[in-house]
């Protein structure tokens, strides 16, 4: 994929996911990460550069490409980035509370997603889907398994997951605190 | 040195590379246009190609599979670099015939020592252009369907187009084991021999999304005697059409274990560490020596090895007269393999199985040449 273009770049490869869909491409996050782009309100509309398309059925096989492409912001599952996830999120702020990590799996539809969710004390699954930090959340060190063919697994550094597809949530009970430095 | 061509739309990226494996004392010839790329390959005839995937037009698969159609680029060696980095991404760039695949970003040492990896290998044309191969017992269960499985995947991700017949005649399992719907076998072909055309018989076999063709066994035990001079045809055929054959047989040594034998380059000869494999093991041997069978055909593989039961390699090859060439020990991921139908190959490339039938490939390549 091609890099020129605008001085100011920052590019993150993404893989995005719909229902039967996995469109890979690379997002500009200079100075605007790729969660605050997925949770600003002010599009229900996320505009792709250079999309390639596969069907679920055939993960790896590219169907097409197309060099303009717009997705619906609700009807995308989820976000997976496999490289550094700079760019990806924005870094909480230190605070004085201890954060953790539990081991959850997700499902949305067509894919299972075990990772890691991040929470200040206490995860409260509730809060995550009703009140959240808007609606596309990280999970950490995803694994994504393909629900109608679990041979199919992906990985990746972080999952940008939409609440409003989630079907259902598990969470392990106690977290593991986050060191600082992490 | 080698001349290598580079095929990548990301400019900034084309220079990074060529740098690099000028760095690295390779002749480099880049191009960000698919098509270009395919031309400056059959004119200029470089020794290896890096393809990206994600370009717009004509995707780097594509490119491969139009390098491997030609004649004149069909045997160099093809690495697939791309930010597509999931083993479906790998298993697809596999399928069209890659060589080997690398995910962006790549560091310049990882990406030289690939490159010089790959060129130290060659691509297919080590291996003879028509190979077939048998993985045999004359007992069930020494694992002879997860071998054969596993070879044929191999194979295939060394650039062959491959095809595993499942030569079983009681509850064979090649098609299982792929998580493949078995439809046609080949007992309902053999009747039909003098009528159906090659291209009917290609259709009825069953396709793996690695590229890996398959010609499953029956679900029952056939009736009738099976005609070996039908099978030997079909069994060319395949052979002819695909190039690569790899038969999977455990039973009696009747008609069809004599005919898949006699046609095979090799024969890779399964048994386990335990006294009973090693006596039937023994009667093999001496059969095949009945038979005529050469004894540079056969390579003795000892399977589910565990190193305080059994008996010793040293014992087996003392009783056989005969080395064993190669062994796989017992793994509890060959079971999670089975149940997730995802050969060890594809699933764990540093297993020991896996990484046992690559021996393998290389023993055929060192033979043959």
């Amino acid at each position: 994929m091609t890099s020129s273009g605008p001085a100011r770049r920052k590019i993150l490869p993404v893989d995005f996911f719909s229902h039967g869909h996995r469109l890979s491409t690379q997002v500009n996050v200079y100075g605007w990460p790729l969660s605050a782009q997925l949770n600003d309100k002010r599009s229900e509309w996320f505009d792709l550069e250079f999309a390639y398309i596969s069907r679920i059925e055939h993960l790896g096989e590219i169907i097409s490409d197309f060099p303009l492409s717009i997705l619906r912001k609700e009807d995308i599952a989820f976000a997976l980035v496999t490289g550094q996830i700079e760019g990806a999120i924005k870094k909480p702020p230190v605070s004085g509370f201890t954060r953790y990590m539990y081991k959850t799996l997700i499902a949305v539809p067509s894919f299972e997603i075990v990772g890691g969710l991040e929470a200040t004390g206490k995860l409260d699954l509730h809060s995550l889907l009703t009140v959240g930090a808007g609606q596309f959340f990280p999970v950490y060190n995803p694994t994504v398994t393909l629900s109608t063919d679990p041979g199919v697994r992906l990985t990746g550094q972080l999952v940008l997951v939409n609440m409003n597809k989630v079907e259902f949530i598990c969470a392990e009970d106690k977290g593991e605190p986050i060191l600082e430095n992490q | 040195m080698a001349r290598i061509l580079v095929i990548d739309d990301d400019i900034d990226l084309l220079h990074m590379t060529r740098l690099m494996l000028q760095r690295g004392g390779h002749e480099v010839i880049v191009t960000a246009d698919s098509a270009d790329g395919i031309a400056k390959a059959q004119q200029l005839r470089p020794d290896m190609a890096i393809v990206d995937v994600m370009m717009p037009g004509m995707n780097g698969y594509q490119v491969v599979r139009r390098l491997r159609e030609d004649q004149t680029t069909a045997n160099m060696a093809i690495l697939v670099l791309t930010a597509r980095a999931q083993p479906v991404d790998r298993d697809t760039a596999m399928a069209a015939r890659a060589d080997d695949y690398m995910a962006k970003p790549v560091a310049p040492a990882e990406l030289l020592k690939k490159v010089n990896e790959l060129l130290s290998k060659g691509s297919q044309t080590a291996l003879p252009t028509k190979l077939m191969v048998t993985v045999f017992s004359l007992r069930g269960g020494v694992g002879t369907t997860t071998v054969a499985t596993n070879l044929g995947l191999a194979l295939q991700q060394a650039g062959r187009q491959v095809c595993v017949v499942d030569l079983c005649t009681r509850s064979g399992h090649v098609a299982m084991q792929l998580r493949l719907q078995a439809k046609a076998n080949w007992v309902d072909l053999l009747p039909q021999m003098n009528v159906l055309g090659p291209e009917t018989i290609e259709k009825t076999l069953l396709a793996h999304k690695s590229g890996l063709r398959v010609l499953a066994s029956p679900f029952l035990p056939p009736v009738q005697p099976v005609d070996g001079e039908a099978l030997a045809k079909l069994l060319n055929l395949l052979k002819t059409r695909l190039g690569t054959v790899v038969v999977d047989y455990s039973g009696a040594l009747d008609v069809t274990a004599r005919t898949a034998l006699g046609m095979s380059d090799f024969v890779l000869a399964l048994m386990t560490p335990e006294v009973s494999s090693l006596q039937t093991t023994v009667a093999m041997m001496r059969t095949f020596n009945t038979m005529g069978l050469p004894s540079e055909k056969l390579i003795l593989l000892a399977n589910q090895v565990t190193p305080r039961a059994g008996l010793s390699i040293a014992a087996i090859e003392k009783t056989l007269s005969q080395s064993i060439k190669l062994t796989i020990p017992f793994e509890e991921m060959q079971a999670q393999a089975l149940g997730q139908g995802t050969p060890l190959v594809q699933a764990n490339p540093d297993a020991a199985l896996a990484v046992t039938v690559k021996q393998a490939v290389e023993m055929f390549s060192q033979q043959h040449a």
